[in-house]
């Protein structure tokens, strides 16, 4: 093949937009975000979260929650591991290759929904303790959710979609000794007070650093999914 | 044209014990739970193992963190993980395709919730092993009690079943997440709400009842009337539930249906039986007796010959607590050497069971508080005997210097303090608080830190306070400190 032929087929070639994200209608958008909300089980995972909020607030109307001693953050922070567990759940695809290879809102989307459910999880727990005394109050919901729910994001990048609830689960037990053997540290974050600067970076980086993967990666695909 | 009269299973198609166990090892090879095994280990070495570690080493009150720690650690991922296997037809949706195999759907179902159950248990009896294990180096009596293991297997196996069930009849990415949730949700609140309760029948049915005292399964056997009607519990829900599942999921085949029913049966009987066996239990010292699964051999104390150590008044305790005699010693020595020869004082000590020495309850102030927390005594018998009973010992043998001073705080109130454990008068509180002062025990020390203070201006202690009151709140105060 010649030179000049290699131009003349060049130019012949229809040209291929590069890969630029284009919004659309706003009804092809709304339409993306309902499919995707619809693929990741987001109403169920609503429901999970409403779930939790209640039995929050039911466990604060019956005084299930000690008054005083370590006890008292069994409750809060077992509930709390359940709701960035369910989020963490939600990053399973079922579609795997072919919409890794033709989502390009995918980033957008894991971003978005990973950032709204959490959004959600903390105004539903604290809507839940809402008049009553919740121990460790509402900016311990807002660090414990977070932090937590970043473990998740992490461990659903690492292990899978639909394993990642091991991940806030296995943080949840560590917690729970932590409080109860009085360990202090701030990558333990529920074991701090609520004003600790340390711990509230902590859990802070954790999540961020969850969502970021999530964004960039996605939940890994396991063949046995 | 012949007809060809085929049988309706030939040979090769009928299921075989060594198919029944090819599809048990596939399952086994597939499940998820093999990857959790390191995550449990590292979970039982900070949780269970430390807590462990921080106890005496007597085998019963080690082995009480397989049912408080251990067990409930395990439960909440093998509940997850058996909803993940239960759920995976519902999944993949392929029920279609397991329908029309040659074998109930029940038994394919039943191969999954095995290998889930086995590994399960896989990880926590290798859990069990080690600390056992880690127990026999530091024991110096007795041996492992294996009523705990059983019912924490027959919790397991509840837990697994419950979640598997769960995953099969609600297939669904949240199954599993969710399971985990609830079985933790009634494993630490439930179980302890009834425990509030007046009637303790729910209460007992918990794994998580209650921790033994320090010296529960040296004298005394422990009854295991309550471990056998948990196992009975559990191990009836986990067949009822294992059985409502081959009711479910019998498609057509009568031999199933009727063989699941009958397993549904059995297993809501036991359950039965078991709750009602908790309702006629009573709460005795040395454990949980319940009349009709009783053995009342096991009343009798165990026999053991006391290790002592002579002197002029010998100190004996049991086998178990041998490697605690020196320090026992060394913090009774300063007393025995005031009180040995002197009228009504004893002739000996010996170590007897916190359940049949009352304990004494003087407390007349906050360091006679201090003084007996851990250990009473009473004296008895001509010549007396003073018959110590230790409560709570410290996890391993300590130097002297810091042993408690609960010993030799019971030693001085059974010996000058008034019959009956009542409150002491003035003259005795101040010639045993002198007492305590000069064998170097630690009210002393705090009651020198203590005049220390009230020897202070009141404007010393004002500013002295403003600086170091919430390090004195917090415990950060060490009682050298205080000015």
């Amino acid at each position: 093949m010649t030179t000049a032929h290699q131009r003349t087929r060049q130019r012949a070639e229809p040209r291929i937009p590069p890969a630029r994200p284009s919004w659309g209608s706003a009804a092809a958008g709304s339409r993306l975000v309902r499919l995707y909300v619809a693929s990741r089980r987001v109403p169920v995972a609503l429901g999970a979260l409403v779930g939790c909020s209640l039995v929050l607030r039911a466990a604060l109307e019956w005084h299930w929650i000690p008054g005083s001693g370590p006890l008292t953050q069994q409750l809060p922070l077992l509930l709390e591991a359940g709701t960035a567990s369910v989020i963490a759940v939600t990053t399973y695809g079922p579609f795997g290759e072919p919409e890794r290879a033709t989502g390009r809102w995918l980033p957008y989307l894991r971003f978005g929904t990973a950032g709204a459910l959490t959004g959600i999880a903390v105004g539903l727990l604290s809507a839940g303790a809402a008049a009553a005394h919740l121990p460790g109050g509402t900016l311990d919901v807002v660090r414990n959710v977070a932090g937590m729910t970043g473990v998740g994001l992490i461990s659903a990048a690492v292990i899978g979609g639909g394993l990642s609830w091991i991940g806030p689960m296995a943080y949840l037990v560590l917690s729970e000794d932590a409080i109860l053997n009085a360990w202090r540290t701030p990558w333990i974050w529920p074991t701090t007070p609520s004003q600790d600067a340390g711990a509230a970076l902590c859990a802070a980086l954790v999540f961020v650093a969850g969502a970021a993967i999530i964004t960039a990666r996605g939940a890994r695909q396991r063949a046995s999914e | 044209m012949t007809s060809l009269t085929l049988p309706l299973r030939s040979e090769s198609q009928r299921v075989r014990p060594t198919r029944r166990a090819r599809l048990l090892r596939l399952e086994l090879h597939h499940s998820t739970m093999i990857w959790l095994l390191p995550l449990l280990g590292a979970l039982f070495y900070f949780d269970a193992l430390h807590k462990a570690a921080g106890y005496p080493p007597f085998w019963f009150v080690r082995s009480s963190v397989i049912l408080h720690e251990l067990v409930p650690d395990v439960s909440l991922f093998a509940a997850g993980v058996a909803a993940w296997a239960g759920s995976r037809e519902g999944r993949r949706q392929t029920f279609d395709l397991v329908s029309i195999a040659a074998r109930p759907r029940w038994a394919t179902a039943l191969a999954s919730f095995a290998a889930t159950t086995i590994w399960t248990l896989v990880a926590f009896l290798g859990c069990v092993s080690v600390l056992y294990g880690f127990t026999a180096t530091q024991a110096s009596w007795g041996g492992p009690p294996w009523w705990p293991v059983a019912a924490g297997v027959a919790v397991l196996f509840a837990f697994c079943a419950l979640g598997f069930a769960a995953g099969v009849l609600l297939p669904g990415r949240f199954t599993a997440p969710l399971a985990a949730l609830v079985t933790f949700l009634v494993l630490i609140v439930a179980f302890r709400v009834v425990l509030n309760e007046s009637h303790p029948t729910f209460a007992l049915l918990s794994p998580m009842n209650s921790v033994p005292h320090g010296d529960a399964g040296v004298f005394f056997h422990y009854f295991p009337d309550l471990y056998i009607v948990q196992i009975m519990f559990f191990a009836g829900i986990a067949v009822a539930v294992l059985g409502g599942l081959g009711l479910a999921t019998a498609s057509g085949s009568r031999i199933v249906w009727r063989t699941a029913a009958v397993v549904t049966a059995l297993g809501l009987a036991a359950t039965c039986t078991g709750v009602g066996l908790a309702g006629t239990a009573r709460v005795e010292a040395n454990g949980v007796v319940i009349p009709a699964v009783h053995d009342a051999a096991s009343d009798r104390p165990i026999a053991y010959t006391p290790v002592c150590q002579q002197g002029a008044i010998p100190v004996c305790v049991h086998p178990a607590f041998r490697a605690y005699l020196p320090d026992l010693v060394a913090a009774l020595n300063p007393l025995i050497h005031q009180f040995a020869g002197l009228p009504g004082a004893p002739v000996r000590v010996e170590q007897n069971a916190s359940s049949t020495v009352p304990e004494n309850g003087v407390a007349s102030s906050p360091t006679e508080i201090d003084t007996l927390v851990g250990a009473s005594a009473t004296l008895t018998g001509n010549p007396p005997v003073l018959h110590l009973a230790l409560t709570e010992v410290p996890s391993q043998p300590e130097p002297p210097s810091s042993q408690p001073p609960a010993a030799a705080g019971a030693f001085v109130d059974a010996v000058i303090g008034p019959a009956g454990g009542t409150l002491g008068d003035p003259a005795q509180a101040a010639i045993e608080a002198a007492l305590l002062d000069s064998a170097g025990s630690l009210p002393g020390a705090a009651a020198k830190a203590a005049n220390r203070f009230a020897a202070l201006a009141p404007s010393v202690q004002r500013a002295w306070l403003a600086t170091h009151l919430r390090a004195l709140r917090s415990g950060r105060i060490a009682l050298a400190q205080v000015p």
